[in-house]
């Protein structure tokens, strides 16, 4: 069983990402220059555990086809407060719990990655939906000067 | 240029210093002084009565989605210094840092930064990550940020501490005056360990200028920041923050910390499988 499976390489993404550093997900603190945002990939697994800390969340996920064969990954999230605007709590994901985790891998190939959405096996996603979370720009703002 | 710059600054704040002073004599005292030294456009909010006047800048200001502006220029800089016009030393250090971060120095060169320490991050990189709130008290403008960083913006007229008295702090020393609704804040004295943006330090040098105006349900931050040291010209960016129902967050342990007691300094030394002692059978 192959639990990550590629859903595609974003070409314009890429193109930006050409560009250097003009790119970068919209919550990191410090640490995305390690995932590859170009690409996104899904797994499917049981919650270990969720660290429900600052600066940033983690959630960790085991997925294979047994307990002994799992492979454990580990996923970064953004801050308690940025993940609390974006509908989680502390009790989102309990130990135990089938999902299907969205997100940006590690550069590496480690099992890890940036998390981006995170699906109930019901179907649900928890917190708002990724259309909220990756919201295309606000209007641009106003132009007036400042002051 | 920058000790002239300070004195120029020194002088404003005492001038505005005077004219409390002269304002409070022409009117008496108490209220009456107060609301006085309110007369003067740029010393807004001297007393709980005057404060009412102020703009709303009440709720929790969280950093606008996405916070890559579109326009090249505009503060993208902030998560790790990509467009801040540093000189070719400092922009040389925060190159070779980035491809520590992208993993092309090994697994074990990715500098910290604050956060990851679960040190304050500091101004001026402290405005841009997290959600933050203000607090208008007489003479006085507080922002609370998300990471339990505190900024005190005195608006009362006092010049900045002398430089022989001074404590440079990670938040800096902070005074401020009213231009309409937009507040008006300089800061220096940051204690160097403060960052400019995520992974790098201001110096002993660093200048913050930031004019401060709610826009809607939007508020704007234009800031400029000069270091001599740091940048052949200064920084200048606006950042745009999206006002958010609902309580402000209080910062809770912090795991990166833990890890960095722990050996665990960076993604990339964490050990994934650690979590399996509490995995459910």
């Amino acid at each position: 069983m192959r639990p990550i499976r590629s859903i595609g390489t974003f070409a314009v993404l890429a193109a930006v990402l050409s560009l250097g550093v003009a790119v970068r997900p919209v919550f990191a603190h410090h640490s995305f220059g390690l995932f590859d945002m170009s690409k996104t990939a899904e797994v499917e697994g049981t919650i270990i555990k969720l660290e429900w800390s600052n600066p940033h969340c983690w959630l960790f996920l085991a997925s294979g086809p047994s307990d002994k064969e799992a492979v454990n990954y580990g996923f970064e999230m953004t801050s308690v407060g940025e993940m609390t605007r974006r509908g989680w709590t502390k009790t989102s994901v309990k130990p135990g719990d089938k999902v299907k985790v969205t997100f940006h891998p590690v550069r590496d190939g480690r099992p890890a990655g940036y998390m981006m959405s995170v699906m109930t096996d019901t179907g649900k996603y928890i917190g708002r939906p990724p259309e909220g979370q990756n919201a295309p720009p606000p209007p641009a703002p106003p132009t007036a000067g400042p002051g | 240029m920058q000790d002239i710059a300070r004195v120029t600054r020194l002088a404003a704040g005492a001038a505005a210093a005077v004219l409390i002073a002269v304002c409070a004599l022409l009117a008496g005292t108490g209220d009456a002084a107060a609301a006085a030294a309110d007369s003067h456009p740029g010393l807004r909010g001297q007393t709980w009565d005057s404060i009412k006047r102020l703009p709303d800048w009440s709720g929790v200001w969280a950093p606008s989605r996405p916070l890559l502006p579109r326009n090249p220029g505009s503060g993208t800089g902030f998560v790790f210094g990509g467009d801040v016009p540093l000189k070719p030393k400092y922009a040389a250090m925060r190159d070779e840092r980035m491809a520590a971060v992208r993993g092309e120095r090994g697994q074990d060169k990715i500098p910290l930064s604050n956060s990851g320490l679960c040190l304050p991050n500091g101004t001026p990189a402290n405005m841009g990550p997290v959600a933050h709130e203000y607090l208008f008290s007489p003479g006085r403008v507080t922002i609370l940020l998300e990471n339990s960083e505190i900024r005190r913006i005195w608006t009362d007229g006092r010049p900045h501490v002398p430089d022989d008295q001074v404590n440079p702090s990670f938040s800096g020393d902070s005074i401020g005056h009213w231009e309409g609704d937009t507040l008006v804040v300089d800061t220096i004295n940051i204690f160097p360990e403060a960052e400019l943006y995520i992974g790098g330090r201001v110096t002993e040098k660093t200048h913050v200028s930031e004019r401060i105006t709610r826009v809607g349900n939007r508020m704007r931050i234009d800031t400029v920041v000069e270091d001599p040291e740091l940048f052949a010209k200064p920084w200048v960016y606006t950042r745009w923050y999206d006002h958010e129902k609902g309580p402000p967050i209080d910062y809770n342990s912090c795991t990166e910390g833990d890890r960095a007691k722990k050996g665990e300094e960076t993604l990339l030394n964490i050990d994934f499988n650690a979590p399996k002692e509490g995995q459910q059978k």
